[in-house]
């Protein structure tokens, strides 16, 4: 393998690292972002008398009894420790994973999804092709005037004069 | 003469619509036209994958909640239970 094919391959090798880094660096970022819009916005958007519930019911309070049978301590789970149990099965998380699938890729969501994308694609291309055109104006050079081939005329020199 | 008129203007419209459309095609495979693509998939992406979690948190609060009323024993067996000695 010669040099040049070498130096193509490392060539590569360091955009695909530049690549991922931006990728995690840009994601951090909009992590960060996010995380102080929400500290900054959630003392005002969200008034003192209103409290969010999770729609789970709650444990009973008093705690399951231990018991001895046969020598072992046995210790009932609690109803939450049940249900998280159940729900934490490969089984119930495919389940629940095909659910938010079937969610997602409902004709709903899948218009209004392609419809972003579209109005994405087309606000895009918008903007640049008003840059192109505000650049294009910019680096025209100014035209002269219009009568310049005329020249001076004798008699805005008599004036002049 | 309303023929040629007709075929003009079918053959005018017919000039415009697909140049229109050769500028629209060639723009989507320029390097600007792929980076626009890929940023509108980005944001199709995050919408999907909004979605996606709205739909799979519903069904997990669906699924904990049945769970729940399966696992509590109605209070009619509550009493019986206690009356027995």
């Amino acid at each position: 393998m010669s040099s040049a094919s070498w130096m193509l391959v490392a060539t590569a090798v360091l955009a695909v690292v530049a690549i991922a880094a931006a990728v995690i660096a840009v994601r951090a970022a909009r992590r960060v972002a996010v995380a102080a819009v929400r500290t900054a916005v959630a003392p005002t958007a969200r008034p003192a008398s209103l409290v969010l519930v999770e729609n789970v019911e709650p444990s009973p309070a008093a705690p399951p009894e231990a018991r001895v049978v046969e020598d072992r301590l046995v210790v009932p789970p609690t109803q939450q420790q049940v249900v998280s149990a159940a729900l934490g099965r490969p089984q119930a998380r495919l389940t629940i994973a095909a659910h938010g699938l079937a969610h997602a890729l409902r004709p709903e969501s899948r218009d209004r999804i392609l419809a972003l994308m579209r109005r994405e694609y087309r606000r895009r291309r918008r903007l640049r092709l008003k840059a192109a055109r505000r650049a294009v104006r910019e680096a025209t050079p100014q035209a002269e005037p219009a009568d310049s081939w005329i020249g001076e005329l004798p008699s805005s020199k008599a004036v002049g004069e | 003469m309303t023929p040629r008129v007709v075929w003009f203007v079918a053959g005018t419209a017919a000039g415009v619509y697909a140049s229109v459309k050769a500028r629209r095609a060639a723009y989507r495979v320029s390097a600007p036209g792929l980076i626009d693509q890929v940023g509108a998939l980005g944001v199709g992406w995050r919408a999907f994958r909004d979605e996606f979690t709205e739909g799979r948190d519903a069904q997990e609060r669906d699924l904990a909640r049945r769970l729940s009323q399966t696992l509590t024993p109605p209070p009619e067996t509550l009493s019986i239970e206690k009356d027995q000695p």
